[in-house]
């Protein structure tokens, strides 16, 4: 038996190719999200490793209990440098530096920021164990103000050398400095595809407005000490609020805490893995219906020499096993490949991550193996068991009547699913049902869709196809025909198109409400008319921008807003901004519901509405909001408001913000003047080159952008799916192609030319590619809709539905459905049309 | 008087294979087929019948010698050409039908029309309708017909368009006696009524007995032929053909070139 399934696999080099390519890519995509995050992981960990190169104890603010690495973009809290003297002093220390650390932004010889993925700023550390990371140095450290060395990377790509002038811009404001040298960093020419600055202490500590303080004290012990013993020795002379802690555990839990968070990548990359299997197990089980379909004489034949049903069943399966391991084997080397793909396209959509190496997960790659095998099987069970009710006596009949595809089982089974799906993503979305139960109602949705699909194919392709039958030759009229011959076929491989097009559509329906809230709720309130906004979030606007706008005649007033990525009552990535709270009021009315905006003068925090709402807070609850590795903070709930405007979900105090985050950089200044004064605004502005002067409508627009990049990133995610689904196109096309080699011979030798022939394959091909688009497009509105509701109903419930970017999808689909011809036409006008004819 | 001829090759030579395991199939076939003739080609299985049969009808390309169908040549025409000829010039009747399944009966008819995008002349598609007797069963898919019915759809077919000659390739072969009756007399017909040129290729003698000349193929070559066919004689000129010492002399076919004229008289 097991001979047989290897043959059948042999005899269609084509098609197992093409089916094989739609598990490979699945099973890659998942198998590449795996590499990915395991090369991160190895990254970050050498480069926590590399900056502790020659420290072997680290003094630094006590970690806050509950405090994270990275989750907050002000760094931790600084330490004085009183504390240094005492260390210098303690037997058993080799060397002790001070490091300050902070961002500053790089501009070429052209005026522009140097394309980094990243940009640090740092002191130069004193002691020969901490320089010895700076490798290949050309020139000499900087001494004094006025002074930087630049990494070897940065001043390739600007094109300097020492003794030039850099711009550098720290806060957003251009400085200008002396390269007086220029360094590598370890065995790379910069820091992780970052950018590096290193000042001397004083002037970093001068530039970042830490005078008097350090980041962090390194340590180096000497060689009668161990790190540990150096480490207690350390503790016992520092204040309270300071800790020393070895440079191992130090570096092993900054890793273990960035990995944690950069884990929601893993989850995001594997969900769209997740959707690309789900696609390509549709491909296979349509794929293996047909073959069974064409092999029903065969496995008649085996049926009457005596082959029993379980073993009929089993050498389908058998054949998807193989096929399945064949295929994910290719899959976990493409996705060795796609690894990088991955952080490519991050880059590509502004996500820049230290990406060096390649380190490949045993586990993460096994389990690949496996969910691509899984699928192949499952998939092909439904075949295999249609295949174990093909009667001996078929192998005699010859030709086989094409199933409607209609039944009322079919029908109740149908609504009953869709209607379940629909249920649990209601209540998954508006009650308070976990996200898996949101999922699991799109799933059974797309599955009852499909389940439905044969019974409205055929209104469907006749629909659809009614414009083509104006194409000459009758091509248009016979690709409509051959559509709706088979419906199961036609929706099964149609369905595979509309879940990814569902998903595609749902998310552009979503991001466009979302962005027309966020849009909304900035035009509602027309007090500001300018907005000054940093580029860089991570850089800021110094307050010095602000000063200097004020100063801009006609201006009537300026307010500094301050940002920050928070964790409040433990959600993550939060936005909590720092006002003025005797200014904001007049930039936009916050509306008040309860409690006072003067309450923020005393430290409390104001909510929005929706946030209240969400949390069930009430005025004077207690919020703790998680500033990163600064600190964590218990604020008191001294508002509420309605209407965020321009401003985020929580708001505090200026003074709270800054003595909460160490954050002393604005993100954005509101600026009310009429709209003459945008010359003399653009003017006062010439030398913050990190600050961008926007109007309503610009800022409006620069807040959606970063939905629209997550759109963007979500739709090119999708694509692979989509990719899949094609392959199913392709693979059913050739597949009909073969079976139908007889009329498609008789056609040619009644007249019909190559290009008709190729024609009408193209029309049934679009055919089939719009009826996936169309029924995505309808599911991925419903859903997009029911997303954006809940989304949105806490502010102003939205649903927007973005008409031209549906076009386009539809458009792209066509066009995907004339590419996906372009095989199987060629094979059917390369046929031979004699033995076409002829083949019995 | 002359006659104009619908389709006539000149020393047609058909290989298959190469080296040493090469066959003629056809080798150096001279043969002339008159407008409005029936002419049946027989012979035993591997005589190369079918071979000559595709390659009259422009279906497969020969290796050497000259086709011609009412009185253009085929065999230097590139594809695009030859593709336009057989819609416009050459009518094909299949063992198996091959009728496209999709397709009403009236659609199959007209498809070689359709896909010249051509209009059907209305009252030529009425006559051969009428002809084929089929005038009741035109919604009816191939699947919904009998086997009889299905030939008589791919002869209206073929004669929809005029085409100089139809080809026949074993129309009977699938058909029961008393269809195969009907589809021969049909054949008949349309050469005695519409003066429609058919040949068919065949290996059952009663149904080469209902056209006026058979001509016999062994081994790739003519090897004579017989006109105004009974079913008793072609049967003895076959024993003959499969015992080759009572194998008549191969004598060019345009010898023996038929007057229509005469024939009527």
């Amino acid at each position: 038996m097991f001979t047989a399934t290897l043959r059948g696999l042999l005899a269609h080099r084509i098609r197992l190719v093409l089916t094989a390519l739609a598990i490979a890519l699945g099973t890659g995509f998942m198998a590449g999200t795996f590499v990915f995050t395991s090369t991160l992981t190895h990254s970050l960990d050498s480069l926590f490793a590399q900056a502790a190169t020659g420290t072997d104890v680290i003094v630094q603010h006590t970690a806050p209990q509950g405090a994270s690495v990275g989750a907050g973009s002000g760094g931790s809290k600084p330490i004085p440098v009183a504390i240094l003297a005492r260390i210098h002093a303690l037997p058993g220390v080799k060397a002790a530096s001070g490091v300050v650390t902070g961002r500053a932004v790089l501009f070429g010889s052209n005026g522009k920021p140097l394309p980094n993925q990243f940009a640090v700023a740092l002191s130069w550390p004193h002691g020969a164990p901490f320089q010895a990371i700076f490798t290949r140095r050309s020139g000499r450290p900087p001494t004094g103000p006025g002074q930087v060395m630049i990494d070897r990377h940065s001043a390739q790509e600007g094109h300097y050398v020492v003794g030039d002038r850099i711009e550098i811009t720290v806060g957003g404001r251009a400085m200008r400095f002396t390269v007086t040298g220029i360094t590598g960093y370890g065995s790379a020419s910069s820091i992780g595809g970052g950018s590096m600055a290193i000042f001397d202490a004083r002037t970093a500590q001068r530039l970042f407005g830490l005078a008097g303080r350090y980041s962090q004290i390194d340590v180096a012990a000497s060689q009668a000490v161990s790190p540990q013993q150096l480490r207690a020795r350390v503790a016992k002379v520092l204040p309270p609020g300071a800790e020393a802690v070895t440079a191992v555990n130090a570096e092993a839990s900054q890793a273990r805490q960035l990995n944690h968070q950069l884990r929601f990548l893993t989850y995001f990359f594997a969900a769209f893995a997740g959707v690309s299997l789900f696609v390509g197990a549709f491909v296979i089980w349509n794929t293996f219906s047909i073959m069974i379909g064409q092999r029903i004489r065969e496995l008649a034949l085996l049926r009457t020499l005596g082959a029993r049903r379980d073993q009929v069943f089993r050498s389908v399966l058998g054949e998807a096993a193989v096929l399945g391991a064949l295929a994910a084997a290719a899959g976990l080397l493409l996705g060795i490949g796609l690894a990088r793909g991955l952080a490519a396209l991050l880059a590509g959509f502004g996500v820049s991550l230290p990406i060096s190496g390649l380190s490949v997960p045993p586990a993460g790659l096994a389990g690949s193996f496996a969910a691509g095998v899984a699928m192949t099987v499952i998939a092909a069970i439904p075949p295999a068991w249609r295949a174990t009710r093909v009667a001996p006596v078929q192998a005699l009949r010859s030709a086989v009547p094409d199933p409607s595809g209609f039944s009322v089982a079919r029908l109740i089974g149908g609504m009953v699913m869709t209607a379940a799906g629909i249920g649990l993503l209601i209540a998954g979305l508006f009650g308070h049902a976990p996200a898996v139960v949101t999922a699991a109602g799109a799933v059974a949705s797309f599955l009852g869709v499909t389940v439905l699909g044969p019974l409205f194919a055929r209104p469907l392709a006749f629909a659809v196809g009614q414009p083509l039958i104006r194409l000459p030759g009758r091509t248009g009229a016979l690709a409509r025909d051959n559509a709706m011959r088979n419906p199961k076929r036609t929706s099964a491989t149609a369905a595979a198109l509309m879940i990814g097009l569902a998903l595609i559509v749902a998310v552009s329906v979503l991001v466009s409400s979302v962005r027309s809230v966020i849009s909304g709720q900035i035009t509602a309130d027309a007090k500001t008319s300018f907005y000054v906004q940093a580029t860089s979030t991570d850089a800021g606007i110094t307050p010095a921008a602000a000063a200097a706008i004020a100063r801009v005649p006609g201006v009537r007033q300026v307010t500094e807003v301050r940002r920050t990525d928070a964790t409040v009552a433990g959600s993550a990535h939060q936005n909590v901004d720092g006002v003025d709270p005797s200014a904001i009021a007049a930039f936009t009315s916050l509306a008040v519901r309860a409690g006072s905006i003067s309450s923020l003068n005393s430290g409390a925090l104001l909510v929005s509405k929706s946030a209240a709402a969400g949390h069930h807070w009430r005025i004077g609850d207690q919020v703790t909001i998680g500033f990163g590795s600064y600190g964590v903070s218990r604020l008191r709930i001294g508002g509420i408001f309605s209407n965020p405007g321009p401003l985020s979900s929580y708001l505090v105090s200026t003074a709270t913000f800054t003595a909460d985050t160490g954050i002393r950089t604005d993100n954005v200044d509101l600026v009310r003047a009429p709209a003459s004064a945008r010359a003399a605004l653009q003017q006062a502005l010439a030398p913050y080159p990190g600050a961008q002067l926007l109007d309503q409508a610009g800022y409006a627009r620069s807040r959606g952008a970063t939905l629209g990049t997550i759109l963007n990133l979500i739709t090119a995610l999708l694509v692979l799916a989509v990719l899949i689904a094609l392959l199913g196109i392709v693979n059913t096309l050739v597949l009909s192609v073969v079976e139908r080699t007889r009329e498609l011979g008789l056609l040619r030798a009644i007249g019909m030319r190559r290009g008709q022939l190729g024609q009408m394959i193209a029309a049934e091909s679009v055919i089939i590619a719009i009826i996936g688009a169309v029924l995505g497009t309808a599911l991925g509105v419903g859903l997009g809709a029911a997303l954006a509701a809940a989304f949105t109903r806490s502010q102003q419930l939205t649903v927007v539905i973005p008409g031209g970017n549906i076009v386009i999808y539809l458009a792209a689909a066509v066009l995907a459905g004339l590419l996906a011809a372009l095989a199987p036409a060629r094979r059917a006008a390369r046929m031979n049309m004699l033995a076409a004819i002829t083949s019995e | 008087m002359p006659t104009a001829s619908a389709a006539r090759t000149e020393q047609l030579v058909k290989c298959y294979g190469s080296g040493q395991s090469q066959v003629r199939a056809l080798d150096g076939v001279d043969i002339e087929i008159p407008e409005g003739s029936f002419t049946a080609v027989m012979g035993p299985s591997g005589s190369g019948k079918s071979t000559l049969l595709h390659c009259m009808a422009g279906l497969d390309s020969a290796d050497e010698g000259r086709v011609w169908i009412g009185g253009e040549e085929i065999t230097s025409m590139a594809d695009r050409r030859l593709t336009r000829l057989r819609r416009d010039r050459v009518g094909f009747v299949f063992q198996a039908f091959n009728l496209l399944p999709v397709l009403s009966a009236a659609a199959n008819i007209t498809l070689p029309l359709d896909i010249a995008g051509r209009a059907a002349d209305r009252d030529w598609l009425a006559t051969v309708v009428d002809a084929v007797g089929l005038a009741d069963r035109l919604a009816h898919r191939p699947s919904e017909l009998s086997g009889g019915q299905q030939q008589r759809v791919a002869i209206a077919r073929a004669l929809v368009s005029r085409p100089a000659v139809v080809f026949a390739d074993e129309p009977t072969g699938n058909l029961d006696s008393r269809a195969s009756t009907e589809v021969l007399d049909l054949l008949r017909y349309c050469v005695s009524e519409f003066g429609q040129t058919v040949v068919m290729v065949t290996h059952d003698p009663v149904a080469a007995s209902y056209s006026r000349r058979v001509v016999f193929l062994a081994d790739g070559r003519v090897v004579g032929d017989l006109d105004q066919p009974t079913p008793e004689g072609i049967l003895d000129r076959m024993r003959a053909l499969g015992r080759p010492d009572l194998r008549a002399e191969p004598t060019p076919a345009h010898v023996h070139r038929h007057d229509r004229d005469g024939e009527l008289a």
